[in-house]
């Protein structure tokens, strides 16, 4: 473990993470999203898989996100079981608008909860929430606690808020009681999210950062059985994730593999 | 998901009035001409089913012998089948038999129990006297047929015909939704280095 | 039977039955032949007279473009019966299952959706008419334009194209739409799937899967490799092409590694392989075209992960690519570049690390609107690394391709052929052969089955003009190779035209397409030829890939 006080080297621990979710629900972009902070509309849609990484800092821990943007079509879905396997998180993804991916999400929790690592940490994601909400009410809606009510005094206090300020409902088809309450029951973090405009996707990243066992990681890797992608014997990929601000001088020449 | 095509395939003796109630409930008449060459004439309708947007495309099938031995390659494939007959005329009540095992022979569905069908009684607009077939005869047929839906209707009537196919194209809806899509990814090719590989052409 | 890298043209074709004809089911035994025969040619009388049309049956019929004045001994020269079009509409493709479902069509189908749905089943009656005859349909003239047909069970494809090119090569263009699908779902599947299921709708299987064969009717517009089924390699340094192929041999024995390619600007660098394995045109050819397809280059990722399967090599299984480019021009914008600052109360963190100004600034995204492939990636400056395995893990592949990078990176392959790249190395132009009416060629090394070409200049940078001389050549190819039916084949082929001389020579080592100005004198046409393949012998170190290592 790292030992910041002696001011000795931070060690980034490798996360393997996989994105899953119906065809053209936004995986992609949400990853995107927190991999570049970019959006880009009208984007083909992924084969097989896609391998990014990215790291990120929390407080003292670093972690390298090995991400597994997997495709959503139906014929890529045997392939999966090697997407997340050793898997130590996963973000199933679905789009508020259609309720029908929320179906398919639930499915591959449930997958995910009978076949993957016992403790892989999975987060939902209703994805495509720029598209009921107006642009003035777009952005800063706290994803942990979701509590603003319509300022409209004839909201009745208790009564499930449907409808936040300015939130345009004929598009919504899955009200975000419904899925946090889905979430809650199944274990899982859960976050409204759009790629589009940024809306909780670091968030997403960051309480599955908080909420991986480092500890676990540490000791399977140093085991060598079954690791996430630490390729140790090769001086290469070793190099990686091991100091920070090597990496990042590094980043800029090295192949990004 | 996406878009849904169905294949439906119209049968019935000629004289019962397919085509005509095609083109009653086919706004826009693509292919007129074909019938007597290749023996089909095809129509495309789009209608929602379920809040799923589903193309039928309509092989209105001539009746004639000498195409018989097409049925195979036309029946290829359907989804659902709808069995027209004139209820003035007996005989052609009497064929809806032989069309349907016929089709069914030609065919070959997975699941020939469940196939959709329905059952058009056609021309009702026609005196009460010269109708040879009760609608109770009809009915008693159908659902000794593993129950197909039975509708009757005329040229003029629009309604019936309507509903004859969104029936008949909501129970082929329902036989795709049972059916799962496994696509397998088995253990990818294992390589052989050591053995040449041979490209000899495969005529 | 062959050493090469490429195995020796044989036929593209990959059935997905082990034989040919269809077994009709339930087939009812006492049809009578007479009304079957009167079917027949009632069929074809109606066909005639309302589209004044020759229908083409499985015999095979002299559709020879010209008749042939024989002039001096060896030149022939074939003379064009139609006017070449001003102006090529785009050819239109569709695939459809034998049920009749439509599959794919290159039409932007817009409103017309209605009309295709019964487009395709007037083409399954039409071909089912054929086959209960037992007799499958090829083509249908219809005054300048021509259907061609090709039926692949459980598929049947269909082309309609007034280009006036020969039918070789509207066929050869649905044998290989045929291999791209092929390349997504697998002959074995396919089968497999419409054995249990002939009302199968293959769109669900091919969802998100078209881009590839857009990309595909794309190149195959303009893509001479294709059209001759050979390898087009990037032009280059051969030290340097060697440097980098060896940095490509896997050093350890990593299991089921079957290619490693390097590629860039749409063509292959080099290609390393198993000792005993060369690769079938066709499947480097579906290979390339997915890897430049939109799906697959323009991904923000690091390195995508592939099932694909290689119809030639083995249509029954999948087979993994593992793709990466190097050197995208806008890296700053992927992934390992900067780190992402999470904050412990799940806001993002002001300023960022990696919301820098560069990576706001937009970054260049392909349109989907097609552009002539021969252009497309000309100014990319990406270099793709493929390595195909069979049940290879991904983690070892990543790895050592990881190492791949690193090495080609530290010892300056990398940079050299950036620099070569940007500095037009890797392509030439007519004009450094310095032979006067010279406009273009393509030169085929038989033995090596590739070949090589210049850059298309004036007049060719119409693209009109393109697929004019473009379809010249594909006559001179299809006449002299016998591709249609002609009676013999031809050792030289010779067209002349108002607005071009073309000429194709065929020889045990070459085959040679050209392209002069039509002011030549004929007298001048054999020796700026000849002139042509002594320059690409002395040349032929850069041309060509050869002596890439194996293992």
């Amino acid at each position: 473990m790292a030992d910041t006080a002696s001011g000795s080297v931070d060690r980034s621990v490798q996360v393997k993470l996989v994105l899953l979710g119906e065809a053209a629900v936004g995986k992609s972009s949400v990853v995107l999203r927190f991999v570049s902070n970019e959006f880009q509309a009208n984007k083909e849609p992924t084969i097989g898989a896609a391998f990014l990484t990215q790291k990120c800092r929390l407080e003292d821990r670093v972690l390298r996100y090995e991400i597994w943007d997997t495709a959503g079509q139906e014929r890529f879905h045997s392939l999966a079981p090697m997407y997340y396997r050793n898997a130590q998180a996963a973000v199933v993804v679905y789009d508020i608008t259609k309720a029908s991916s929320l179906e398919k999400a639930k499915s591959w929790v449930k997958e995910l909860q009978r076949q993957a690592n016992p403790n892989i940490v999975i987060a939902l994601a209703g994805n495509k929430v720029d598209l009921v909400k107006s642009s003035s009410s777009a952005g800063t809606m706290s994803t942990s606690e979701s509590e603003d009510e319509a300022d409209d005094a004839t909201a009745t206090p208790g009564e499930t808020p449907s409808v936040a300020d300015g939130e345009s409902e004929s598009l919504r088809q899955v009200p975000r009681e419904e899925a946090q309450a889905y979430a809650t029951e199944a274990g899982l973090l859960f976050f409204e999210t759009s790629a589009k405009t940024g809306e909780g996707v670091v968030e997403i990243f960051t309480e599955i950062a908080k909420k991986i066992p480092i500890e676990h990681i540490l000791a399977s890797t140093r085991g060598g059985a079954g690791r996430p992608g630490v390729t140790g014997g090769r001086d290469g990929a070793r190099q990686d994730g091991v100091n920070l601000d090597e990496n990042q001088v590094k980043g800029k020449d090295a192949c990004n593999c | 998901m996406g878009r849904v095509l169905l294949k439906v395939i119209i049968l019935g003796d000629s004289g019962v009035g397919k085509t005509s109630l095609m083109n009653q409930y086919v706004n826009k008449r693509f292919s007129n001409q074909y019938k007597a060459t290749i023996g089909a004439d095809f129509l495309t309708k789009e209608v929602m089913v379920d809040d799923r947007l589903v193309t039928m495309q309509l092989w209105d099938t001539a009746g004639q012998e000498r195409f018989q031995s097409l049925g195979v390659a036309y029946y290829r494939g359907a989804d659902c089948c709808v069995l027209v007959y004139d209820v003035n005329s007996a005989k052609s009540f009497e064929t809806l038999d032989s069309w349907r095992d016929e089709f069914l022979i030609q065919a070959s569905p997975h699941d020939p129990e469940n196939f959709p069908f329905v059952v058009l009684g056609n021309k009702i607009d026609v005196e009460e006297n010269k109708r040879q077939v009760t609608q109770k005869r009809a009915m008693t047929w159908c659902q000794s047929k593993g129950n197909i839906p039975y509708f009757e209707t005329s040229a003029k009537e629009a309604i019936n015909v309507e509903q004859a196919f969104q029936t008949v194209s909501k129970n082929a809806l329902q036989q795709e939704a049972e059916e799962q899509l496994y696509v397998d990814y088995p253990d990818p090719i294992q390589i052989d280095r050591e053995s040449t590989q041979n490209y000899g052409c495969n005529c | 039977m062959t050493d090469g890298i490429l195995v020796h043209d044989v036929d593209a074709e990959v059935d997905t039955v082990t034989n040919e004809e269809t077994v009709a089911v339930g087939h009812v035994d006492d049809i009578d032949e007479e009304s079957r025969k009167n079917l027949r040619d009632h069929l074809r009388r109606t066909i005639n007279y309302s589209r004044d049309t020759n229908v083409f049956t499985g015999s095979i019929g002299s559709t020879a473009p010209g008749r042939r004045k024989g002039k001096d001994v060896d030149l022939n020269e074939l003379s064009l019966d139609t006017n070449t079009p001003s102006t090529y509409k785009p050819r239109e493709y569709f695939v459809l299952t034998d049920a009749g479902k439509p599959v794919f069509t290159s039409r932007d189908e817009g409103d017309e959706s209605g009309s295709l749905s019964s487009t395709m089943g007037i083409v399954q009656a039409l071909l089912s008419v054929f086959l209960d005859d037992g007799d499958k349909l090829r083509c249908i003239n219809a005054g300048k334009s021509r259907i061609t047909f090709l039926l692949r069970t459980p598929l049947y494809y269909v082309c309609a194209s007034s280009w006036g090119e020969p039918e070789s090569v509207t066929r050869s263009h649905l044998e290989y739409l045929h291999l791209q699908i092929l390349s997504i779902v697998t002959a074995a599947q396919l089968r497999r799937i419409f054995e249990r299921r002939t009302n199968f709708d293959l769109r669900r299987l091919l969802n998100g899967a078209e881009p590839f064969l857009f990309s595909l009717l794309e190149r195959m517009e303009f893509d001479l490799a294709i059209a001759t089924a050979s390898l087009h390699c990037l032009q280059m340094d051969p030290n340097l092409r060697a440097r980098a192929a060896d940095s490509l041999v896997p050093m350890t024995k990593i299991k089921d590694i079957l290619y490693i390619i390097l590629v860039a600007q749409g063509r292959v660098i080099t290609l390393v392989r198993p000792k005993k394995h060369s690769i079938h045109p066709a499947d480097l050819h579906i290979l390339v075209n997915t890897i430049y397809s939109p799906s697959i280059f323009n991904s923000p990722a690091s390195a995508s992960w592939i099932p694909v399967c290689l119809p030639k090599f083995n249509p029954s299984g999948f087979v993994n690519a593992y793709i990466t480019f190097l050197r995208r021009p806008d890296s700053n914008s992927s992934s390992t570049a900067a780190t992402t600052e999470l904050s412990s109360d799940g806001n993002p963190v002001e300023g960022s690390e990696n919301a820098s100004d560069d990576e706001n600034s937009a970054t260049p995204i392909a349109t989907s609107a097609p552009r002539p492939v021969s252009n497309a990636f000309n100014s990319d400056a990406s270099i793709g690394l493929v390595c195909i395995s069979g049940g290879g893990e991904f983690e070892t592949i990543r790895g050592w391709c990881d190492t791949v990078a690193q090495k080609l990176g530290k010892d300056g392959t990398l940079n050299s052929i950036s620099k070569a790249m940007s500095s037009g190395k890797t392509d030439y132009s007519v004009s450094q052969l310095s032979i006067p009416g010279l406009r273009h060629f393509v030169y085929k090394s038989r033995p090596l089955v590739q070949i090589t070409s210049p850059i298309f200049e004036e007049p060719y940078e119409d693209l009109n003009a393109r697929r004019r001389v473009i379809t010249l050549y594909q006559t001179l190819h299809d006449a002299i190779h016998a591709k249609s039916g002609q009676d013999s084949t031809l050792k030289l082929q010779y067209i002349q035209t108002e607005k071009e001389i073309t000429m194709g020579w065929l020889t045990q080592p070459f085959e040679l397409y050209i392209a002069f100005s039509p002011r030549l004198p004929k007298s001048a046409v054999i020796g700026a030829a000849n002139a042509v393949v002594r320059w690409v012998k002395k040349e032929e170190g850069q041309l060509f890939l050869r002596d890439a290592p194996v293992f």
